[in-house]
């Protein structure tokens, strides 16, 4: 029941009672097309309704912005609805491009709906996709409500920018051959030192030149040995360290800026992990390859800029979790208080790389505000901090956001010595 | 069909109606009302997406109760509610149909909707009138019992509607 049919009931009852108090038949008579109109609606009121959805997304994973085919299939099972009223409730932020995402029907038994619709969403995991129904009577005086949520969740990825290929030269590589110097001799393509000549050396490998000055014996080239690394991405979801306004967010850069990273390390062979520091510690375990990259994504697509007091720094960075002088990247506009855990980083050994959305510059440009003494002193705070970070060894990409990553990390990272890393080992 | 054409013929012919029946009566001040009624209501459906219809199918409820306070026109008053109530039930169909989109699935359900609900008016309006042509003599003691009966039916059904 709603409320059209207690108006009518209660239109009934008062007009009958009127009639009656004024002993008056045609008033009487004026409630039976309001009794004849309430009867019909509740002989073709709706009863044992049973619509069983199946949603399909075509793709089912999709990059931000790109359209998404949403398919919307209902069969009534159960007895036929005079007036079905659907409504696909879309994920906050989602725009329709084409087709409809509601509709109202007349729905037989066992008769079968198809709605639809592409869609594009912003960044995110959709797992409780809903459809909501109103089954009701033609006359729209009785009507049923319900929900039935998706089991299929759709995932949109961030949309991120291509990178080239980022060298890296972390302390310890992994066992198989891969793209990144190890400092050991063995096959590569890097000349790394000479030695005597061994049975079974190549010939083509004999240094030929240094052998004509010896006497009696050869010697033979060594090359440095090249392997894949261990890469532990961590992005900064700290809300004290990001930027938030109700339309942008710092933290999409720092996202998208990840997943780039993770899509570069991937793609040269390496194991790469993740870590989300924000509202938890939330980790992808390490890994290679195009799953790995896909479950990175999927990480990604769930992160939110959150509050934990606990994890307000990055203090509790549970470094212990990567393995030892493996590579570190992390995307973080960085705080003042940071400094010290990226100390202690890099005097456990780990080769530290710091990608920093630059907040300072963010803002500024988002408020016109690039002259004031405010922007001025503020930038100076920041250059100071990114300086004592680069002191202690860490490279630093300061990457203001309204440029593109490529460039900056390009030209960021070739201005900075690989042997940086090794600054406070030797 | 146009619904929207529908509508406001079916309002202009209500507040016309009622204006004309008070008009006989010598009741100009409710004839003016009547037809301050239809103008509003087309004004408003014409102007604004969701405006509160009911008000005014509620008025015209009103203005028939009123008009059938005169014996003589007996059909006129039962004519022009039966009228009002089908211009209410469109301006309510029409509401429910912003949703579908689809001009084939909008044409169906409208025509499916008017050939029912035309079916329904008539009907009441036949019941309704039926009492008026047949004269039968009556005690008001058992019509009330009747009528009493009909409420309690009524009462019970709207009870187990709700337990539903």
């Amino acid at each position: 029941m709603n409320t059209f049919s207690r108006l009518i009931i209660t239109l009934i009852l008062v007009i009958f009672v009127v009639g009656l108090a004024a002993l008056n038949s045609n008033i009487l008579a004026l409630t039976i097309p309001l009794m004849v109109y309430l009867f019909a609606a509740i002989a073709l009121r709706p009863e044992g309704v049973a619509v069983e959805v199946t949603r399909t997304f075509t793709p089912d994973r999709a990059s931000q912005d790109t359209p998404v085919t949403v398919q919307v299939k209902l069969l009534n099972v159960g007895s036929a609805v005079s007036e079905l009223t659907v409504q696909d409730i879309l994920p906050q932020g989602a725009t329709v491009l084409d087709g409809e995402s509601s509709t109202v029907i007349f729905l037989a038994k066992n008769a079968a709906l198809d709605l639809t619709y592409t869609i594009t969403a912003p960044r995110g995991e959709y797992a409780n996709y809903e459809t909501s129904m109103c089954a009701g009577d033609a006359l729209g005086l009785f009507e049923q409500s319900f929900t039935h949520k998706s089991s299929r969740s759709l995932v949109i990825h961030p949309r991120y920018p291509k990178l080239d290929r980022i060298k890296i030269r972390p302390p310890q590589t992994r066992g198989f051959a891969g793209p990144i110097a190890a400092r050991q001799g063995g096959s590569g393509i890097n000349f790394w030192s000479v030695r005597e000549y061994q049975a079974n050396d190549p010939k083509r490998q004999i240094n030929w030149r240094l052998s004509a000055r010896a006497e009696r014996e050869l010697y033979t080239n060594v090359f440095e040995q090249e392997r894949v690394a261990d890469v532990g991405l961590i992005l900064d979801a700290r809300v004290n360290a990001n930027v938030l306004t109700t339309s942008e967010s710092l933290f999409e850069h720092s996202v998208r800026a990840t997943a780039a990273l993770a899509e570069n390390f991937l793609n040269d062979g390496n194991r790469v992990s993740l870590l989300v520091y924000g509202a938890g510690l939330a980790r992808v375990f390490p890994g290679y390859g195009r799953i790995q990259h896909n479950r990175i994504l999927r990480e990604l697509s769930r992160a939110e800029p959150s509050i934990n007091y606990a994890l307000e720094s990055l203090n509790h960075l549970p470094t212990g979790q990567f393995p030892a002088k493996s590579q570190i990247v992390i995307i973080s506009p960085l705080l003042p208080e940071d400094i010290t855990m990226l100390r202690r980083m890099r005097a456990h050994g780990y080769a530290v790389i710091v990608v920093s959305p630059d907040p300072i510059s963010y803002e500024a440009t988002r408020f016109g505000d690039t002259t004031s003494l405010a922007y001025r002193l503020a930038s100076a705070e920041r250059r100071l901090m990114l300086r004592q970070m680069r002191q202690c060894g860490v490279q630093l990409v300061n990457w203001q956001v309204h440029q593109p990553l490529e460039h900056t990390i390009r030209e960021m990272l070739a201005a900075q010595p690989l042997t940086m890393h090794y600054g406070l080992q030797s | 069909m146009n619904l929207k054409r529908l509508f406001g013929g079916l309002v202009i012919t209500v507040a016309v109606l009622f204006a004309g029946i008070y008009a006989a009566l010598d009741s100009y001040l409710l004839a003016i009302v009547s037809l301050g009624v239809g103008g509003l209501w087309l004004t408003l459906d014409a102007k604004i997406a969701n405006y509160e219809g009911t008000l005014f199918f509620l008025a015209f409820v009103a203005l028939a109760v009123i008009a059938s306070l005169d014996d003589t026109l007996k059909p006129w008053p039962l004519l022009g509610l039966s009228i009002n109530l089908a211009a209410w039930d469109i301006a309510r169909f029409t509401a429910r149909l912003a949703n579908a989109e689809q001009p084939a699935t909008r044409a169906v359900l409208t025509t499916r909707h008017l050939i029912l609900l035309a079916g329904i008016i008539i009907l009441g309006f036949v019941f309704a009138v039926l009492p008026a042509l047949v004269r039968l003599a009556i005690p008001f003691v058992i019509v009330g019992g009747v009528a009493l009966l009909a409420l309690l039916t009524l009462q019970q059904s709207m009870r187990s509607l709700s337990r539903d």
